[in-house]
């Protein structure tokens, strides 16, 4: 009924219709074609950027601050079990955590919150904001046996989930945690430091919901992140950060 | 793609038909316009974004994977351009204008709507960061935006937005009637309950069906447009753009968004009636503008069009 063409010229593509659908006006869709045009070095509309302007200058001034300056680019990257930027949020926030409780044993984010790269050099205000736009603050959960074995897998199975404190390997198919050379699974329970999002069980980590909430009025995410910038440009260091194999993705035979 | 290669071969596959004969006759090569009118043909050209996340401004020259690209100014521009080829025009948005630069923790959404209605957006739907400062917080953006926004498969009844977001929205373009559903993804998961209070979810695809009947059948429309916020498609059984397309008919495109789904070109799907559906979705962060052109026939023109392509794939890919 339907036939497929494809018009291979500059990776547009179009099809018609072959079949007939009832409508009480005569014109009939016969073809549909799409493209993408990406915007890159071009004219701007005047209108439009005399009416952003205001706001500019008002992000501008208020986002522009130097926090540090930067090795090398952190980008956001999906489908890699383990990323710089991943880290660098979690070690954060764990660090954060223990300041808040010193029984804080791990911290535990999610990919989906890393909403930006930070650049090479000079890492602004507005970068964090980018990176972290969302105004989430730092809870410390209680997590018991059960709720550990879920996160352990939770996080293996969703591979770049940020978290700092354990080692994560694979062993047949399961994941295993190891918290100072120690099973996690065998500790009775685990303080964790997390964001409020998924401590209400965002990004389905269930296990959160399940756990005893100990803390819930933490700093912002956003603050502790420019706080640690600012600190690492004082003591006259810049941003670094490698991978450093905390997970271990199951190896196919 | 080479719109001069197209049309010229077009205009000679359409000399067999004796639809353009006088123009070649003169030997000159067919405008795009002249060829459309020669043939009664109407086009419709869907111009839309998704995922924006509040960048107003292009990324920074130092931005590691999209250096120096985006930015509202210039899709304004690029809008206009296009609008100046003097097709019919409709430009929509599948959600998640708000959250991702300092601009929304500053302004809370206002820039982003009043821009977008400078550059002519016709209609926009709900994505879950579109909540993230609450209900209250949207409904309060609301005044900034001259274009409505649609949803059918969220119930607001009880909550600030009741009466303010309307399921569809048909725009009429000539003499064309187009229909455009809104759809919004399951927020539990994504957006905290404290956040969207009394609003609640419901399955879209009945919705979706009964509304694409009902629009072209009691609202005479020609065209029918979903525009989605469910995400292209996933590993699990989610309900996506591939699925909605798939188990409805009725819908002639699908403009989608949630995922940032980058595409080299739209995806044809076959409906539950054997018919195809196109889905699209533009990355995210006004990073790209996705273009659609559909072309419209008038009664009994179907055949004809359809040889004339069947010539132009022949020589354009020469088998």
């Amino acid at each position: 009924m339907v036939r497929l063409i494809y018009i291979l010229s500059l990776g547009s593509f179009a099809f018609i219709f072959g079949g007939i659908q009832s409508c009480s006006s005569p014109l009939k869709l016969v073809q549909s074609e799409g493209s993408y045009i990406t915007l890159t070095t071009s004219a701007e509309d005047s209108t439009v950027a005399l009416l952003l302007n205001p706001y500019k200058d008002s992000v501008q001034k208020s986002m522009g601050k130097v926090l540090c300056s930067s090795e090398e680019a952190l980008p956001k990257i999906k489908g890699e079990a383990e990323t710089a930027l991943g880290n660098l949020m979690s070690d954060i926030v764990l660090n954060e955590g223990q300041k808040m409780h010193k029984e804080v044993q791990l911290s535990v984010l999610n990919l989906g919150g890393i909403r930006a790269s930070l650049p090479q050099g000079n890492i602004r205000l507005g970068d964090v904001y980018s990176l972290m736009p969302f105004d989430n603050r730092i809870v410390l959960i209680r997590l018991g046996k059960k709720e550990i074995h879920e996160m352990v897998q939770y996080i293996g199975n969703h591979l770049g989930t940020p978290f700092s404190g354990m080692a994560l390997r694979c062993r047949e198919g399961n994941w295993l945690g190891e918290i100072q050379g120690v099973s996690a699974e065998a500790s009775d329970s685990i303080l964790v430091a997390t964001s409020d999002f998924l401590a209400q069980g965002g990004d389905k980590m269930n296990f959160f919901l399940k756990g005893r909430i100990v803390h819930d009025q933490g700093k912002l995410l956003r603050e502790s992140i420019v706080d640690y910038l600012i600190s690492i440009d004082s003591k006259g260091q810049r941003l670094s950060k490698a991978l450093d194999y905390r997970i271990q993705p199951c190896t196919t035979p | 793609m080479n719109r001069r290669r197209f049309l010229r071969t077009a205009g000679i596959a359409s000399l067999g038909m004796g639809l353009s004969g006088r123009a070649l006759a003169y030997g000159k090569e067919l405008e795009e316009s002249e060829w459309m009118k020669i043939n009664g043909l109407t086009r419709l050209v869907i111009l839309h974004t998704n995922d924006m996340h509040s960048h107003l401004e292009p990324f920074s020259e130092q931005d590691p994977k999209y250096p120096g690209q985006g930015g509202m100014a210039r899709r304004a521009a690029l809008i206009q351009k296009i609008r100046d080829e003097g097709h019919a025009t409709l430009v929509l948005d599948a959600g998640d204008v708000f959250q991702g630069t300092p601009y929304f923790n500053l302004f809370k959404g206002e820039p982003e709507f009043r821009l977008m209605s400078a550059m002519g957006y016709d209609v926009g739907t709900l994505g879950n960061h579109d909540f993230d400062n609450g209900i209250d917080g949207l409904a309060n953006m609301l005044p900034h935006a001259n274009f409505p926004l649609i949803n059918a498969n969220y119930r607001f009844e009880e909550t600030v937005l009741s009466g303010l977001i309307q399921p569809y929205r048909i725009v009429r373009r000539g003499k064309l009637n187009i229909g455009i559903i809104g759809v919004g993804v399951d927020l539990q998961g994504l957006v905290s309950p404290a956040l969207t209070g009394k609003l609640s979810y419901q399955n879209p695809i009945p919705i979706v069906q009964d509304l694409a009947h009902r629009l072209r059948s009691d609202y005479s429309c020609q065209c029918v447009i979903l525009l989605s916020h469910l995400g292209y498609s996933y590993k699990n059984d989610q309900i996506s753009d591939l699925i909605v397309a798939e188990q409805t008919d009725g819908i002639d495109v699908i403009i989608g968004g949630h995922t940032h789904t980058f595409l080299d070109r739209p995806t044809p799907v076959k409906n539950k009636s054997g018919q195809m559906v196109l889905v699209s979705q533009a990355g995210w962060a006004g990073l790209r503008l996705g273009r659609l052109d559909l072309t419209f026939s008038p009664k009994g023109q179907v055949q004809n069009f359809d040889s004339s392509l069947n010539e132009i794939s022949k020589k354009t890919i020469g088998f």
